[in-house]
């Protein structure tokens, strides 16, 4: 897995890409908890290039998320092909997350 | 690291280091696709796997990298059945539960998928050390959800 970070305005973009799973997922709570404690206030997690995610790469966006939501900012995710869509749907996370189609939408949600 | 026994059966043998996690999948969506699983049953299955095999190497195993876990892919007549095996901390069925959705949090959700996709879930306690967890597909639903454990 491989995580490409992009500054827009003060929205900080992370591009995944590959599988977020147990062997990779501690590195994607690294970097969002870092975010964050740097006092990043808007996150868009793009899943464009994302082939897979299991219970752990859930139970780091969930703890993104929460952390996000005590320091008052806000966490959008986009690009989540129907396969990464459907676990999420599985599991009732859809309406947990704020989640767009595209980057744009994800941006536009965030301004 | 992938041997064919015999016809029905293929045995996996890897260390407990979630780096080999993306090769168990594969070889897993591989045999679900072969035995005619359609490509999101495939998907569910492989899931499924990677969950108990997650659980084992975070609870039996205590994140220790280094330890044996044997998955056995048994084609079987009316079913796909994987059989893995560890020999790690004992696993207490009646504490192995899925979290309520409705309460967000991290962690829990692994049992939660092994248990909705896949058709039957059996923990053997049996063994001296360890557990062998049998999970099952069945090709068609037919009196399958009449067999699903706990």
């Amino acid at each position: 897995m491989q995580l490409h970070i992009n500054k827009h305005d003060d929205i900080v973009v992370i591009e995944i890409e590959g599988e977020v799973d147990l062997y990779h997922s501690p590195s994607l709570r690294k970097e969002l908890a870092s975010q964050i404690n740097h006092g990043e206030k808007k996150v868009l997690l793009d899943f464009e290039k994302v082939k897979y995610i299991d219970s752990s790469g859930l139970a780091t966006l969930i703890e993104g998320l929460q952390k996000m939501n005590k320091s008052k900012g806000k966490f959008v995710l986009c690009g989540l092909n129907s396969s990464i869509y459907d676990i999420f749907e599985v599991a009732r996370l859809d309406g947990v997350f704020i989640v767009k189609n595209t980057q744009k939408d994800g941006l536009d949600a965030l301004k | 690291m992938a041997r064919c026994c015999n016809s029905d059966t293929i045995q996996l043998c890897i260390s407990s280091n979630p780096k080999y996690l993306k090769l168990v999948r594969s070889v897993i969506l591989q045999s679900a696709l072969i035995v005619g699983f359609s490509e999101k049953d495939s998907r569910d299955v492989t899931l499924a796997v990677d969950e108990a095999i997650t659980n084992i190497i975070k609870h039996s195993y205590m994140s220790s990298y280094d330890k044996k876990i044997k998955i056995n892919v048994n084609f079987r007549d009316e079913y796909l059945e994987l059989v893995l095996r560890d020999y790690g901390k004992k696993a207490d069925p009646k504490t192995i539960k899925s979290r309520d959705l409705k309460d967000v949090k991290p962690g829990g959700l692994g049992v939660f998928f092994i248990k909705k996709i896949m058709d039957n879930v059996c923990y053997d306690m049996s063994p001296k050390h360890g557990t062998k967890l049998i999970l099952k597909k069945y090709f068609y639903k037919k009196n399958c959800m009449d067999n699903k454990e706990g």
